[in-house]
């Protein structure tokens, strides 16, 4: 938000007060307890949105979880998105506009950018993927045996020359099952 | 006799302590769950608040993988970002908080965060706490879930990732400057606990059928007070919520694991 810390109702009193930066003083004004939580600033931020113009403007669909206050806090901002928007399109629903272009240093029209987990209106978590991804790691965590991560780092992103290249190794059929499960939840282009 | 696991019986629990029209905060696994059951049978208007920003989402697709994610927030009235949902409960909308935990202490203080002495090298690393510390704080009454087992009713927990009655003074919530009323039950696969209104403790309300009072104090390291007039039996799923529990976790993700002894 641009200012060095918020108050917020949370930590004072736990174990967390004691291995976060943030401080607990007397609010000023209600002499009650209040807790401060310092400001972050990110070097860099990766974001997906549904859409977006050339310039950055981000139309977000969904639950924004803190996208926008990422987007605003970092120093450089790659959004992907799943497409381009006209800059009027923008214009004609303002409101829509989540990130203003102010925050955004690049913008890549990327589809299935968000692939192997969900975006609103578009399409499903691939749980057959994330199941398999999360299994080579459990492997190596628990035996030591490294192959079958090493086989899917290598099959999905060493390998591929570019985010086309990984997608095209997902078969078509899991797709189309993944677009419908979305439930075709209603957006503005 | 029906039969269920004792993933079920807590979700089970946990959904007939809720009340219609009111509003609750939910947290991801059995609180999801629990919270879905209850909108499909004896609460069905009651307001589920996500903290990724969804505010009553109708959940029709089923369980939601994450709170963040679409079925967590289809047909909700409003969806903003946390923000949204953490400024709800700081002023006071959310009725209930629905949490779980690893382990828990007398007066309700719950660990999410670690196993272990020192917080840069833990034995085990949980994902705690996310959003359930400031639930824990702002919600006016809260809802525990875990299993019942020795290893997490514990006389000194490892970690205060979300604080309960903190050391049983009763100034210790205003000083942290809290504003929900705390720790409100702990539902268990076999008892389900309050906690005394004078001392802050934790308090034996009910049992599972089939289990006696001593099968539930050789689960826990601390002793919790029973009430002068003994405890009441805990409720069993019929068939028919046996049914929509397994509907709703279609693989058995969160009610088929199992109890540690």
């Amino acid at each position: 938000m641009g200012i060095p810390f918020i108050p917020v109702r949370d930590h004072v009193g736990s174990s967390m007060q004691y291995v976060n930066r943030g401080v607990p003083i007397k609010c000023p004004f209600t002499s009650e307890t209040v807790y401060l939580l310092p400001a972050c600033h990110p070097d860099v931020g990766i974001l997906h949105a549904q859409m977006a113009d050339a310039y950055g403007n981000c139309r977000i669909f969904g639950q924004l979880c803190t996208c926008p206050e990422i987007a605003l806090a970092a120093n450089y901002d790659i959004m992907t998105c799943e497409r381009i928007i006209p800059n009027e399109s923008v214009r004609k629903y303002p409101n829509l506009t989540e990130i203003p272009w102010f925050a955004v240093d690049a913008v890549v029209e990327q589809p299935w950018g968000a692939y192997p987990v969900s975006c609103w209106g578009f399409y499903w978590y691939d749980v057959e993927h994330l199941r398999m991804w999360v299994n080579a790691g459990n492997e190596f965590r628990k035996t030591g045996k490294i192959d079958p991560l090493e086989e899917y780092f290598n099959k999905y992103i060493f390998e591929c020359e570019s985010f086309d290249n990984f997608m095209s190794k997902i078969p078509y059929k899991r797709l189309r099952k993944l677009v419908e499960l979305d439930g075709h939840q209603p957006i503005i282009t | 006799m029906v039969d269920y696991t004792p993933y079920e019986m807590i979700a089970y629990t946990g959904s007939r302590l809720l009340e219609d029209k009111k509003t609750v905060f939910v947290g991801t696994g059995l609180p999801m769950i629990a919270t879905l059951h209850a909108q499909r049978t004896l609460a069905p208007n009651i307001i589920l608040l996500f903290e990724a920003g969804s505010l009553a989402p109708i959940l029709e697709l089923g369980l939601p993988i994450s709170v963040g994610d679409t079925r967590a927030g289809i047909k909700s009235c409003i969806i903003k970002g946390l923000c949204m949902a953490f400024e709800l409960s700081q002023r006071g909308f959310i009725d209930y908080g629905f949490i779980g935990g690893a382990e828990i202490d007398h007066y309700g203080n719950v660990n999410a965060t670690m196993i272990g002495e020192d917080y840069s090298h833990p034995i085990v690393r949980f994902p705690g706490s996310g959003g359930a510390g400031h639930m824990a704080v702002n919600c006016d009454r809260v809802i525990i879930t875990m299993p019942l087992e020795r290893r997490r009713f514990r006389k000194k927990i490892h970690f205060v990732t979300n604080i309960g009655y903190g050391d049983g003074s009763l100034s210790y919530r205003r000083h942290a400057g809290v504003l929900g009323s705390g720790p409100w039950m702990v539902v268990t696969d076999r008892a389900v606990f309050g906690f005394d209104e004078a001392t802050k403790k934790m308090t034996l309300l009910e049992v599972a059928p089939g289990y006696t009072v001593n099968d539930v104090l050789e689960r826990m390291e601390f002793k919790p007070m029973i009430p002068n007039e003994g405890v009441k039996t805990m409720p069993e799923p019929t068939a028919e919520d046996i049914k929509i529990l397994r509907e709703i976790d279609l693989e058995g993700l969160f009610l088929k694991r199992k109890i540690v002894k």
